[in-house]
């Protein structure tokens, strides 16, 4: 039975029934065209503060493994599909239980594809999921929503971040991840390469200092780079940055790119995907893309920092190059999870910059 | 541009589609020619299938390519070969750290012996190298299996190979089509899981797409694999890399790659609306995938990879409805001749619409005759798989199996089986009356027509059609290309021009061959040119039609009348063409005549009708004054038995309403009726026309065109083999080289006459016989027939283009229409599939047979004969010996033919009757004796060991019933040794031997 559903804050109401944690939601809506890797995704810190919606229409189709999730918890503040199938099909309860344990709301039997069309033709709007409600009882809710503020107002990043100092893992030389909503996928590919500390988003120069690192690293995470809250990060940046080669990824390519000037806007209804190409040179890779913010071009003209990398879709800015050749970043998630691993050379590249920095240094 | 093909029925050899064609037999020594004629730069290797991948390798292998500067555009040999030779495949594949099967090459079936020990027994894998859709491969369980495959295999392998190898039968298995280009970039456009795991062939497998139960991981880790294959074989273009995955541990093998556009690319071509080939195409000339074009959006590139946000089902359509003697079993060998495809937005949905495409006469969850098998034989069907398969899931599935219990048994995925297991039990639910379970099923994507059927009173459908537009909405497409789903709002829109409906061909299958996408192709072009919207509704992925940017509008859905209506209410056409698509349109023309707001264009439905009834057919033909055979109309087998004896042997049996002869056999004897009439596939309710069997009479098809008033004759094309032989296995020729002008004429002023009886506006076809001068009627179908494209192109006037026009208000006299048939002559010859299905007897017959036809032009008769039996895969020999073995009523008409085969220096082996009939006629022949005689030589050592070229064998009775010499014919077509079954046949071949020996082809553009 169709008796809860989500409300826009045009007014729009989808229909639906509710699975996971029969409760009121309030996001910004956004949607992934990935069609696989729904345990990635919903637990991808850079969808905090969002209501995702599943492009693909059957989701849950294979079983819920704990051990592909990219945080422990769910990030999303709720989710719509078009299908559940994992209890019907026998991929267990794991999704439903998983999301019911961390108090998620899930819609399922929503017209997915009409709700993509109207996010893409309007921009990602402010949306509720609503339980147990239907269309007459929602129009009520429009007012309050309207009234309510965007999600990436509030410090989403915060909510994410490693809260004290992790690590290290791994071994080599030493990598400091800044956690800004890091996905445990570059954790494990960092950690693979480097002996590798997580720190706050917060981490000051000196704290950063302290642990001797060879390189840093900025993780993705979500919402507005500009956002006030990360100020402070995008300070210590512009020192370490001066010090250290940097690899900046999604987010944290954001936040370096300010950190040297750059100026950031909202994109309509972002990137969010397995199957974004990526031009770099003469050649094109698959990226797998999350966010809701980008860059602009024309701030980064007078720059020391080259653009390197523009996405193929709406030719903006996918990564760029510091003119002192120490600093990397990419706007695309070269770790996956979901998604395509076409753009490891990433880490290879930075591996590189390490190295001969390392053996400068010494 | 020019373009090389021997198939006359497709658009491809159009003369509009390059600025050259050819329809020439597809050879090393025609491309050489046409090098040198046309000054060519460049081959395309990877478009036109295995066939040209195999004859791309010879040329360049032999280096005719390099001799010439020629580049081979694509893929490069070493990538060819190293997909095509197991052994450097598997170099490939573990210098780039790929797992693949265990294996070993051997090229004799004692290696094979030992291979089989050293793998642990069996089962094994036996493949073939380089042959097309699996030839002489399958899993092999005993010494007596391996023996017969690997014999097949060594004897169809172009460089006499046979790989062994560790089976791994019952993986699952997936498919990801790649696009490479010069510089490196690749992307995967479409990744596709078998329902059926690895034991059958993918291209007789159910498919969905996208891969529905691999994780993300699991996907990550093939696509990735499949990204380093290409990069490892340097491919340029499209591949299709098949993996297998074991279902408990998740491990994977590396199964095949096909380093060209495969069926496969098709299939996902029309699943994700991304064009392969046409990318493919220009990467081979050497464009960046960031270069060119993203047709869909029109503003991005072709960079990137398709998100889908429906659920794509392709079922294979298998022949087996017409061959009741063939082995129905499915494995690695691919038997089916096409298959349909359908999209949802739930797996529900689109399996749904997919049963209902496959026009086997079942709907939805229909099982048909499964229905009545036990428990055993289902559990037999689950093990060892027919093309039943999916049916006898469904009924082991209403009948409480669990579907743990049929993975076990099938080794399809749980998830496929659960989800199927729920519609069984929401069709129960409306069956059991159960509130809420009629929309259940209606939201699932349940036909309304098959819900009424089970008991679901008032079940009202209607769909709404959603665009397949590559990017699962993200970006704003203008792809026409549309599929109709029970859930969400409706995105087609609509021009505001006048609009006909074109009703397609549906799948592949035999009587409903490629012709008709092409007759449909023309009409939609044609109806676009005259200022309408032509939308095209049909679900055949392999076809031209089902290409969005052919129509104004395509739907890509059954052709049920449920489906069509949803169709019809959404466009509210000006009407609907019902001509263009084969036996598919027609029986839409009989299914929406009632329907008030569809207007049937063309000819009226009431002359289909009655041309499709034998007894009313026959009565309206004797009231228009022509002649028939005699005949008489039988609604039970003691009725039949009766007329038979009133109208005496041999006699030919047509039940009504049928396409392709289905059901119709010539019987000489109350015995062979007797056995006819107790083949219970045969109904008798819509009556059995049991008609006089003309022997020795010519038959003739032609094709008219009619603007309700006048005539045109587009064509008459005059049967090689006797009357009997079904018109679309004959070999037939234009114009005709045995009827006499008075005949001819004869022939022309019946078709008029019947044309303007007919009410015909558009097409219509005509099938006459003519013995001792005389003109007989013996078939009409007011509508496009298969001969439409060989006649366009033998005479160069687009008839289905000018049926459109005719159909939507031209008259012929608006047209100029000089046929250039008579400067040359056209020969049409039949593809049989004779070698990948086992059973069936290559003897032809009533009933048809081929799945395809090439085209022979030549300026001699012998010269175009040459070209069609060339490109129909006869080996021609031009030494050697020929084996003779004829019927007694065929004996004399062989005398000329022997003594012309003698004198081209063949020598004779006949059997015993034959060979004492040449001895008195003075032509020497050495005796061959018969299996059962036990004396050497025999036929078939003979043909074993090489000695014959040729064989003739007409047996007494040209009907599928007799097994006389079909151990000889089996053999025969094994061994690829040409074998004629008429002996009106025989003479054609011995004209065209004659021409391969002292004759010069040459080449004629069209």
């Amino acid at each position: 039975m169709k008796n809860a559903g989500l409300l826009l804050e045009d007014g729009t109401f989808f229909e639906g029934s509710i699975f996971g944690n029969p409760a009121e939601a309030y996001g910004e809506v956004v949607f992934t065209t990935s069609m696989t890797g729904y345990e990635e995704s919903i637990t991808d810190p850079s969808y905090r503060g969002q209501i995702l919606v599943f492009c693909y229409p059957l989701v849950g189709n294979y079983s819920f493994a704990s051990s592909d999730l990219q945080s422990r918890v769910p990030q999303v503040r709720g989710i719509v599909v078009s299908e559940n199938t994992s209890v019907s099909v026998g991929a267990g309860t794991g999704f439903s239980d998983f999301l019911r344990r961390h108090g998620i709301p899930a819609l399922e039997g929503v017209d997915t594809r009409s709700l993509v069309r109207k996010v893409r033709t309007h921009g990602t709007m402010k949306g509720i999921i609503l339980p147990s409600s239907g269309r007459r009882e929602a129009e009520s809710r429009i007012g309050e929503l309207a009234r309510m503020k965007n999600a990436w107002d509030e410090n989403l990043v915060g909510e994410v971040s490693t809260p004290r100092v992790r690590g290290p893992y791994g071994e080599g030389r030493t990598a400091i991840i800044i956690d800004c909503g890091m996905k445990n996928n570059l954790l494990r590919d960092i950690s693979s390469r480097f002996r590798t500390y997580v720190v706050p988003y917060s981490a000051s120069y000196g704290k950063i200092q302290a642990l001797e690192p060879d390189c840093i690293v900025v993780s993705s995470g979500p919402g507005d780079p500009s956002h006030a809250a990360m100020r402070g990060t995008v300070e210590t940046l512009r020192r370490l940055s001066e010090d250290y080669p940097v690899l900046g990824v999604c987010l944290g390519h954001q936040l370096l790119a300010l950190s040297h000037g750059a100026k950031s806007f909202k994109l309509k209804f972002g990137h969010r995907g397995t199957n974004h190409p990526v031009r770099m040179g003469g050649r094109v890779y698959i990226t797998s893309q999350n966010h809701g913010f980008g860059l602009e071009a024309d701030s980064i003209a007078d720059l020391p920092m080259r653009i390197t990398q523009t996405s193929l879709n709406d030719g903006t800015v996918e990564g760029l190059t510091h003119e002192n050749g120490r600093i990397i970043t990419s706007q695309y998630h070269p770790e996956g999870g979901p998604g395509p691993s076409d753009t490891r050379f990433m880490y290879d590249l930075f591996s590189a910059i390490v190295e001969k920095e390392g053996d400068a240094r010494r | 541009m020019v373009l090389l093909n021997s198939n006359p029925a497709t658009i491809q050899s159009d003369r509009e589609i390059a600025d050259t064609v050819y329809i020439e037999p597809m050879n090393t020594d025609t491309i050489a020619r046409i090098m040198d004629e046309e000054h060519i730069d460049g081959i395309f290797s990877g478009m036109g299938g295995q066939t040209a991948l195999n004859l791309c390798s010879e040329l360049s292998e032999a280096g005719m390519l390099s001799s010439r500067g020629v580049r081979l555009l694509g893929s490069n040999q070493s990538a060819i070969a190293a997909s095509e030779d197991r052994e450097l495949f598997r170099e490939a594949m573990i210098k780039a750290g790929l797992p693949v099967a265990r294996s070993f090459t051997c090229t004799s079936i004692a290696d094979s012996r030992k291979y089989v020990q050293e793998l642990g027994g069996y089962p094994v894998m036996i493949r073939s190298a380089y042959t097309l859709g699996g030839t002489g491969s399958g899993i092999v369980r005993s010494d007596d299996e391996l023996e017969y495959v690997v014999g097949t295999g060594l004897a169809s392998s172009r460089i006499g190979q046979v790989i062994v190898e560790e089976s791994i039968l019952n993986w699952e298995e997936y498919e990801y089509e790649v696009v490479r280009d010069s510089a490196g970039n690749s992307i995967i456009i479409c990744n596709m899981e078998n329902l059926d795991p690895m034991g059958v062939h993918t291209g007789d497998s159910i498919v969905v797409a996208p891969a529905q139960t691999l994780s993300d991981r699991e996907h990550q880790m093939l696509r990735s694999a499949a990204l380093r294959i290409a990069e490892a074989l340097g491919i340029e273009g499209a591949c299709n890399v098949q993996f297998a995955v074991h279902p408990r541990t998740g491990e994977f093998r590396v199964v095949e790659v096909n380093p060209r556009v495969s069926r496969s690319s098709a299939l996902a071509s029309k699943a994700t609306g991304y064009p392969i080939a046409r990318v493919a195409a220009k990467i081979a000339l050497g464009l960046r995938l960031d270069e060119i074009e993203n047709a869909i959006t029109r503003k991005t590139t072709a960079a990137f990879e398709p998100a889908l946000d429906y659920v794509v089902v392709k079922i294979p359509r298998w022949p087996f409805d017409k061959f009741r003697f063939a082995d129905r079993r499915i494995g690695t060998q691919m038997k089916s001749t096409g298959e349909t495809m359908a999209i949802g937005r739930s797996f529900e949905e689109a399996l749904l619409k997919a049963l209902r495409s496959l026009e086997t006469g079942l709907t939805d969850l229909e099982t048909g005759e499964v229905a009545g098998w036990d428990d055993a034989r289902i559990v037999e069907e689950l093990r060892r798989p027919t093309d039943r398969r999916i049916y006898a899931i469904i009924e082991a599935l209403g009948r409480s199996f669990t579907a743990q219990r049929i993975a076990k048994e099938t080794g399809w995925n749980t998830f496929f089986l659960r989800k199927m297991s729920h519609m069984v039990d929401v069709a129960a639910g409306v069956r059991a009356g159960r509130e809420g379970a009629l929309d259940e099923a209606l939201a699932m994507g349940f036909s309304p027509g098959y819900l009424e059927k089970i008991g679901g009173r008032g079940a009202e459908g209607g769909k709404s059609f959603r665009m397949v537009d590559t990017c699962a909405a993200e970006f704003e497409a203008q792809t026409p290309y549309y599929y109709g789903t029970s859930r969400g709002e409706d995105e087609v829109s609509l021009s505001g021009k006048r609009t006909v409906v074109i009703i397609g061909g549906g799948p592949i299958r035999i009587g409903q061959g490629i012709e008709f996408d092409y007759c449909c192709v023309h009409a939609a072009i044609s109806a676009r040119e005259e200022g309408f919207d032509a939308v095209i509704i049909n679900n055949n992925p392999e076809t031209v039609s089902t290409d969005f940017d052919l129509s104004s509008r395509l739907y890509f859905e059954p052709l049920m009348k449920g489906d069509i209506m949803d169709v019809i209410n959404r466009e509210k056409p000006y009407g609907v063409m019902t001509q263009f698509g084969g036996q598919t349109a027609l029986n839409a023309a009989m299914q929406l005549q009632g329907e008030g707001v569809v207007k049937i264009l063309g000819t009226p439905t009431s002359s289909l009708v009655l041309a499709g009834n034998r007894k009313r057919f026959s009565d309206f033909v004797r009231g228009l004054g022509l002649e028939q055979p005699e005949s008489l109309e039988a609604f039970s087998p003691e009725e039949a038995i009766a007329s038979a004896a009133r109208l005496s042997y041999p006699l030919i049996l047509r039940p009504s309403n049928i396409i392709g002869g289905r059901g119709m056999e010539i019987v000489f004897d109350e015995e062979q009726m007797a056995s006819y009439l107790r083949d219970t596939s045969i109904s008798m309710s819509n009556g059995l026309l049991i008609e006089r069997y003309l022997s020795n009479a010519i038959e003739v098809d032609v094709d008219v065109l009619s603007d309700g008033s006048s005539t045109f004759i587009g064509g008459i094309l005059e049967h090689i083999e006797a009357a009997g032989v079904h018109s679309g296995d004959a070999t037939m020729v234009m114009p005709p080289q045995t009827l006499r002008p008075g005949e001819i004429a004869e022939i022309e002023r019946q078709s008029r006459v019947l044309t303007g009886a007919l009410s015909v506006r558009g097409l219509a076809n005509y099938q006459f016989a003519v013995k001792e001068g005389r003109v007989y009627v013996l078939e009409a179908n007011p509508r496009g027939s298969r001969t439409v494209p060989f006649v366009s192109k033998a005479t160069g006037i687009p008839l289905a283009k000018i049926a459109t026009k005719l159909i939507l208000g031209h008259t012929l006299d608006e047209f100029e229409l000089n046929s250039r048939i008579g400067e040359k002559i056209a020969v049409k010859a039949s593809v049989f599939p004779f070698l990948k299905l086992r059973g069936v007897d290559s003897v032809l017959g009533p009933e048809m047979k081929s799945t395809g036809e090439v085209m022979g032009i030549g300026t001699s008769y012998a010269e175009a004969a040459w070209k069609a039996f060339t490109s129909a895969g006869y080996r021609l020999p031009r030494h050697g010996a020929v084996y003779l073995t004829v019927s007694d009523p065929d004996k004399e008409q062989l005398l000329p033919i022997a003594t012309r085969l003698a004198g081209m220096g063949f020598t004779l082996y006949a059997t015993r009757g034959t060979q004492e009939f040449l001895e008195r006629h003075g032509i020497t022949a050495a005796r061959a004796y018969k299996l059962s005689e036990n004396l050497k030589p025999d036929a078939i050592g003979l043909m074993r060991s090489g000695a014959v070229s040729l064989v003739i064998n007409t047996p007494r009775v040209a009907s599928g019933s007799v097994r006389d010499g079909s151990m000889m014919r089996r053999v025969a077509v094994e061994t690829g040794i040409p074998l004629v079954t008429t002996v009106r046949g025989a003479k054609a071949m011995a004209e065209a031997i004659d021409f391969g020996i002292r004759g010069k082809p040459g080449l004629l553009r069209i």
